[in-house]
């Protein structure tokens, strides 16, 4: 064991001393997840949300109460205004658009308030301009504002004052030459008039009752176990893939230890000592595993104490992290019987684990995949990976849960240990 | 200490040792002497048990298996390639052999302090191997062979690529080496390293042994004649007269005599140039080329050890 410890300690001091290594290692991953984390949003701030340009031409009542509500959206970020405090017009607020600047606008018209408040006259049209090159954020964009001005009716109906002079100013607007037959308009008049009578009888508490107040409405059904079990931020997403990619700099570096090992004939020695091929085997295994491992400790803890990503279960973390060292470490050894020279494992490296982070989540989320893709990625150890750190995190796997994704990882890592450790003995000998 | 009989060992159509039997005695220093691909670092890890053979025998120290953990602790290597952790400093490379033989404790630390003091780089312990010469690195190379005290030492053209000083210094090492009674088998391609340091020599080609010997041996047996190429003081043309009387002088007439220039083959060279001065024939100019483990390959092999 000693001589294994030897050889593993060996191994490591050698990594410590290879600033290019410990970049891959260490840092790239941690930049990856920064870069990555303050792209998508951050810790819940404002650059994931939709950059909406307001132009409110109207300036009634009817449209601010408009733009108040649609300030209040979590996914909109409202710009009325330009960078040194002067209002934005609609051909400035165009503009930016057009450049990419910021990604909608929109133009509440004059008369907006007005024909909002109305029940016969024909709506003033909002407009709104996206960037033809978002186009996953039209339909959100459209739904927010179809939601929103709905939302400004059911307000009129649900407060008895307001739908009392809603009401009068319909029957105001019904005595001017408009052009309504005139039984529609005796209809009419009869029903404002006995909604009046309605309104002023009706407490303000009734209305919560009322039709107006009950329409249709969206309840979200918590998917996972508690309340906040969610990721609170980006950070809790791009950590895990950071891992991954700290993991696969591990493959590399300790694939091509192995095989400078044997270019450089110190192998040689290796073997001419009273280690056994075996020995050799774990001690290198174990030096790639332990550092795999740390990686994993130091980046998780710096997600932690840097950006407040949860553990939900550090039981199911250890797991996760044991699991995906494992599973890298038989893949590195894998990795190191496939090429004599050190840069033919480098580019076998970068060949088999590109394609395998594309198809497993490492770059692109799963959720943007099409669903053939996402049964390929069955195939990639990275989807796994990232499936058990984040069981492990956020999404609340219970232990059973995470026997999945970590045998798998396992599964992956054993076949790699068999494939390596058998090309391996007969390339020495 | 070592007998090796009947080793064979081919890659496909290629036999890279090809029936070779010799033995080492205990503290004796062994050479291989060829060229390169004559099969000598082949030879060492079929030895070492690095590879196995396809067929034949080696045994070491009564061991027939050499990949026997207490065959193993009593071999030491330096290959051929410098074998070193260049990111780890001299100290830590020779510390980390010595933990992979079980070394440790003050045992460990005297041992590496030996090792480095032989290698002349106490001194330069802290210093990354990467930072040193080509010199350094091969004196490191050697010392790394020597921490857990081999008792057989495989120096696999350990000289190879160093600077004058640094080969003098590898010198010195390996005769202390073989005056502590360890047992060396040695390989180069350099003949005045192998008449240097070793006892025997076993000349190997394309994976035979050619000839095997001490030096004086080899060159007796396969040397041929030393040629002796010397100018007259006497300019003048010889007469039949002063021909006979050198032919009398020198006991036989096998020379050549042009104007001044006289030309012999003989096994005894310097007594024929004694021969001459009794005979009273002076020497303006005299060139003695004795044959050497060069003109043994040569004559082996019909190609020069270099070529």
């Amino acid at each position: 064991m000693k001589r294994i410890v030897a050889l593993t300690w060996k191994d490591l001091t050698v990594l410590r001393r290879e600033k290019q290594a410990l970049f891959w290692i260490f840092l790239f991953p941690l930049i990856f997840a920064l870069f990555f984390g303050f792209l998508s949003g951050g810790g819940g701030g404002e650059r994931g949300k939709l950059h909406l340009a307001v132009i409110d031409q109207d300036d009634s009542d009817g449209s601010h109460a408009l733009v108040e509500k649609l300030s209040k959206s979590d996914s909109l970020l409202i710009q009325d205004t330009t960078s040194d405090g002067k209002p934005l017009t609609a051909a400035m607020a165009k503009d930016a658009v057009r450049k990419g600047d910021i990604t909608a606008f929109l133009v509440v018209p004059k008369g907006y308030g007005q024909s909002a408040e109305s029940f016969w006259e024909e709506g003033t049209p909002l407009e709104v301009g996206i960037d033809p090159a978002r186009k996953a954020e039209s339909g959100m964009l459209e739904g927010i504002l179809m939601e929103t001005v709905f939302s400004g009716l059911q307000d009129q109906f649900s407060d008895p004052k307001k739908a009392k002079a809603n009401a009068a100013k319909a029957l105001a607007a019904l005595d001017r030459p408009n052009g309504i037959d005139p039984e529609q308009k005796k209809l009419l008049k009869s029903f404002l008039g006995e909604m009046g009578k309605f309104m002023d009888q009706v407490k303000p508490e009734g209305m919560e009752h009322s039709p107006f107040a009950k329409g249709n409405k969206l309840k979200k059904v918590p998917i996972l176990p508690e309340e906040d079990s969610k990721p609170k931020s980006a950070f809790e997403l791009t950590f895990p893939s950071a891992v991954t990619w700290g993991m696969y700099g591990c493959v590399i570096t300790f694939a091509i230890s192995i095989v400078s090992e044997r270019t450089k004939g110190t192998l040689v020695r290796l073997r001419m000592s009273p280690l056994s091929w075996s020995e050799i085997i774990i001690g290198k295994g174990l030096a790639c595993f332990l550092t795999s491992v740390s990686l994993a400790v130091v980046l998780m803890l710096s997600g932690r104490i840097l950006f407040g990503v949860r553990v939900e279960s550090m039981a199911g973390l250890v797991l996760a992290i044991l699991s995906a060292a494992f599973c890298y470490t038989g893949l590195m050894m894998a990795l190191a019987s496939f090429g004599k020279t050190e840069r033919a494992v480098s580019g076998s490296a970068a060949g088999i684990f590109m394609p395998m982070a594309m198809i497993g989540g490492g770059m692109i989320p799963l959720l943007f995949m099409p669903e053939w893709m996402k049964v390929v990625s069955n195939i990639s150890p990275v989807k796994w990976n990232i499936q058990a750190l984040e069981g492990a995190i956020w999404r609340g796997y219970s232990l059973a849960e995470m026997l999945l994704p970590c045998g798998v990882l396992a599964g992956f890592g054993l076949a790699g240990f068999f494939v390596g450790v058998k090309f391996l003995s007969r390339q020495v000998e | 200490m070592i007998q090796v009989t009947q080793l064979h060992k081919s890659y496909g159509e290629h036999h890279a040792v090809d029936g070779i039997t010799f033995e080492i005695r205990r503290g004796e220093t062994f050479g291989l002497l060829g060229p390169n691909g004559a099969g000598k670092t082949t030879t060492i890890h079929l030895l070492a048990g690095l590879l196995q053979a396809d067929s034949g025998q080696v045994i070491i120290n009564g061991s027939s298996d050499p990949t026997r953990q207490e065959v193993r602790r009593k071999l030491g290597i330096a290959p051929q390639a410098l074998a070193l952790y260049e990111e780890l400093t001299a100290e830590e490379n020779v510390r980390f052999l010595g933990k992979l033989y079980g070394l440790e404790g003050s045992k460990l630390k005297d041992r590496v302090e030996y090792s480095l003091s032989l290698a002349g780089l106490a001194d330069r312990r802290k210093d990354l191997v990467s930072q040193f010469s080509g010199g350094m690195k091969r004196r490191l190379n050697l010392a790394a062979a020597l921490v857990h005290e081999p008792e057989v030492l495989f120096l696999d053209e350990p000289t190879a690529g160093v600077d004058p000083q640094s080969r003098n210094h590898l010198f010195d090492n390996i005769e202390a080496f073989a005056r502590h009674g360890i047992t060396i088998l040695y390989t180069t391609h350099y003949m005045e390293e192998a008449e240097r340091l070793c006892d025997r020599i076993a000349i190997m080609d394309k994976g035979k042994i050619l000839a095997l010997d001490d030096v004086d041996g080899l060159i007796e047996k396969h040397g041929g004649v030393a040629v002796i190429e010397a100018e007259l003081k006497d300019a003048s043309p010889f007469s039949d007269a002063q021909r006979s009387a050198l032919a009398k002088a020198l006991g036989n007439d096998g020379f050549i005599l042009e104007e001044n220039k006289l030309r012999l083959e003989s096994r005894e060279p310097l007594e024929e140039v004694a021969r001459l001065a009794q005979a009273g024939i002076g020497l303006k100019t005299l060139r003695l080329e004795r044959p050497d483990l060069e003109t043994v390959f040569l004559n082996l092999t019909g190609r020069r050890l270099r070529d």
